[in-house]
């Protein structure tokens, strides 16, 4: 008797020790959904905060000239669509089209060139080695933290010498030759962080080191080459200095030269064309971005694993 | 169809640290040769010298009747397995085992025969079109196997494959290595394995001679049985066998072995087999040879015992050093252990003496 009266206590007392934990569990849940709510109530208005200038710049490419200045909101009373018709047209015998295909032009070959060349230079710190490695590395991040400006001068000479000003190819050949240190050292460290075992197979296989690169590096690279893609592509699209300085001709500039045109020869700006350009100019760099953000993350985070 | 042959290896890495010590070694034409040592004894390094992937500071690496030592892994005709299996990420299946068929630009309905083929011996046909990410870690080890076996090579090399492996799979996968093997042999076209591991149950169960290495050099080179009855030095009496051989330290006195104040007499059994006799020796005798005994013998202080099942491992101090020493189940239980006094009679005909300045085993039968 007095066992089976025992037993019925352990059992009110664990039916009492779970209301109770089933009350602290709710409690907890109930908390989690506030500091959730309130965590994204804050990230939603930094963001907006940051996203602000954007917003402001589609809705005003669609104002009047006079609404510009005098409504400080991002919605157009009157939309119109005026400044893209009058913006494309520019104030030069080219369309804006004319400019959009020179910055294809420059951005294509270049960022292919970047592709090659920085993947067979990273491939070879990153898995070879020579006489002079460690010098040679080195320079490479020496070129990294140069400032760009003390070289401008000296390749300025060099290029007006080989009779390449007012051509595209000052702009395409330095990448070509990985002239671009910060994309060398990136698939640098990405390399480092993948195991060599897989290139050992393939050597083994009979591969030779080309066919290494190519068959089994490359594929492996894939997500940091399409970070360094993307990279190049928005920062060539963005480049001013660099167009600014060799190309001379209007019938050669790209839109970001283009932009600066149009308020350089109108008297009274016309802000809303400058807008409606600006809106067109920076909808192909957004437009890779969103395409390519899953590699593009992927390619920046893995190649912040140790090295 | 190759006999592989190192001879004087040396590696050296960074010009500075030496790795491997100018080692010789003979694999005969289709034999299973199990390379086995201490971490770091360089049996990597060794793997990968012969394989192409590591350049060979001296010496001469023959793989039937060429000295491969200039040439490229892809030209050696090996095939090599790698511990964490190695496969190409971004491809399926089937083109990892074509893969180097691929580059020897084998035809194409050649090379998906080739790949059926293999696929059918290790079983792997429904994975044929899975990335290496969707398969388990047993069956990215078989496409491994695969990778290499299909390239029909002269020498497979194996540098840890199943370690990464749990226990039970691991014995099933040493069976069907072993058998791959067998079953080449039977086809006609023997292959020469050297196979490199640090588990001494598989070095002893699938090696047909087992090269045991140590801090670059080779300590005894010999069958799986050789080296169990006959280790050629204390290194290699205590890395094979478990549990391990006892070492006990004394000094020989004429036909008597002394251990601080106990004494055990060198019979014919011993004394006819040992070519030196020096001064400080070790006697080394598997726990399964030290017997129990009633009256007389060694007499040692039990410490513990480890329930095995059908026998026991006692574990006791003898002279105020750790043995052990295997008894029977029923042994165990009709010992009288009232007083934790063992008594211990070592059966001399499995006895070895070590010189334990230099650590060979004197009591081996000179070669011949
Ligand atoms: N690339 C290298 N540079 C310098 N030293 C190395 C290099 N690779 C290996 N070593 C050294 O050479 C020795 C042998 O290494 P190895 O990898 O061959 O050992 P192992 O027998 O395979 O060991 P484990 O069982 O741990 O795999 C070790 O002392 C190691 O530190
Ligand atoms: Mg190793």
């Amino acid at each position: 008797m007095t066992d089976i009266s025992h037993a019925s206590d352990v059992i009110t007392a664990g039916a009492d020790g779970l209301a109770e934990a089933r009350a602290a569990n709710a409690r907890q849940i109930r908390n989690a959904k506030i500091s959730a709510a309130v965590r994204y109530i804050i990230l939603f208005g930094v963001g907006l905060m940051m996203l602000y200038p954007l917003i402001w710049l589609v809705g005003a490419s669609f104002k009047t000239n006079a609404e510009i200045f005098a409504n400080p909101g991002f919605v157009p009373q009157e939309p119109t669509t005026e400044g893209y018709v009058k913006g494309w047209e520019t104030s030069t015998p080219y369309t804006f089209g004319r400019f959009f295909l020179n910055s294809f032009l420059i951005i294509i070959p270049k960022v292919i060139g970047t592709a090659i060349s920085c993947t067979m230079v990273a491939y070879g710190f990153a898995r070879f080695d020579f006489p002079l490695k460690k010098l040679l590395f080195g320079s490479v991040i020496a070129i990294l933290l140069l400032p760009n400006v003390v070289t401008r001068i000296p390749q300025y000479l060099l290029f007006r010498d080989l009779g390449w000003l007012d051509s595209f190819l000052p702009l395409w050949v330095p990448s070509a030759f990985a002239g671009d240190a910060f994309f060398v050292f990136m698939l640098v460290q990405f390399l480092r962080a993948i195991p060599g075992d897989m290139e050992e197979a393939a050597r083994v296989d009979g591969a030779n080191s080309w066919q290494t690169l190519v068959f089994i590096v490359v594929p492996m690279l894939a997500p940091a080459l399409i970070s360094v893609c993307l990279f190049q592509f928005m920062w060539t699209m963005n480049d001013f200095l660099g167009p600014l300085i060799y190309i001379s001709s209007v019938d050669k500039y790209p839109v970001s030269l283009a932009l600066k045109l149009s308020i350089d020869t109108t008297e009274a700006f016309e802000w809303n064309r400058i807008l409606a350009m600006s809106v067109l100019t920076i909808t192909p760099a957004l437009i890779v971005f969103f395409m390519a953000q899953k590699y593009f993350i992927e390619g920046l985070s893995a190649g912040g694993v140790k090295g | 169809m190759a006999r592989l042959q190192l001879s004087k290896l040396e590696k050296v890495y960074g010009g500075a640290f030496k790795a491997v010590h100018g080692i010789d070694l003979d694999v005969q034409e289709g034999e299973f040769m199990v390379l086995v040592g201490p971490s770091g004894c360089a049996k990597s390094t060794t793997l990968r010298m012969i394989a192409g992937l590591e350049e060979v500071t001296s010496g001469e690496i023959r793989i039937g009747d060429r000295i491969v030592n200039a040439l490229p892994p892809g030209k050696r005709r090996i095939a090599m397995v790698f511990q964490n299996y190695a496969l190409y990420p971004h491809m399926k299946v089937r083109s990892n085992l074509a893969f180097g068929l691929r580059l020897a630009h084998v035809p194409k309905a050649e090379r998906e025969a080739a790949v059926r083929e293999v696929a059918r011996i290790l079983e792997i046909e429904p994975l044929l079109d899975r990335l290496p990410k969707q398969l388990s870690g047993g069956q990215a080890q078989r496409v491994a196997l695969g990778r290499a076996l299909i390239k029909k090579p002269e020498v497979f090399l194996f540098d840890e494959p199943l370690s990464n492996l749990d226990a039970k799979l691991r014995a099933s996968m040493r069976v069907r290595i072993t058998d791959l093997h067998k079953r080449l042999k039977a086809e006609g076209r023997p292959s020469t394995v050297v196979y490199v591991t640090h588990d001494q149950t598989e070095a002893m169960t699938m090696g047909d001679r087992i090269c045991v290495m140590k801090d670059g050099h080779i300590m005894q080179v010999a069958t799986p049985k050789e080296l169990y009855d006959r280790p050629a030095n204390l290194f290699v009496a205590g890395f094979i066998g478990s549990p391990e051989m006892n070492v006990i330290d004394g000094e020989i006195e004429g036909t008597d072995f002394r251990l601080g104040g106990q004494v055990i007499s060198l019979d014919e059994a011993v004394l006819n087999r040992m070519h030196a006799k020096p001064q400080e020796a070790a006697l080394g005798i598997r726990p399964q040879h030290m017997k129990l005994s009633a009256g007389n013998g060694l007499t040692a202080r039990l410490r513990s015992a480890e329930f095995m099942g059908h026998e026991v491992y006692l574990h006791a101090m003898l002279e105020g050093k750790e043995i052990t020493t295997v008894a029977g189940a029923a042994e165990y239980d009709a010992l009288d252990r009232s007083d934790e006094r063992i008594r211990l009679t070592p059966d001399l005909a499995h006895a070895h003496i070590f010189d334990r300045a230099s650590g060979a085993n004197v009591s081996l039968p000179l070669a011949g």
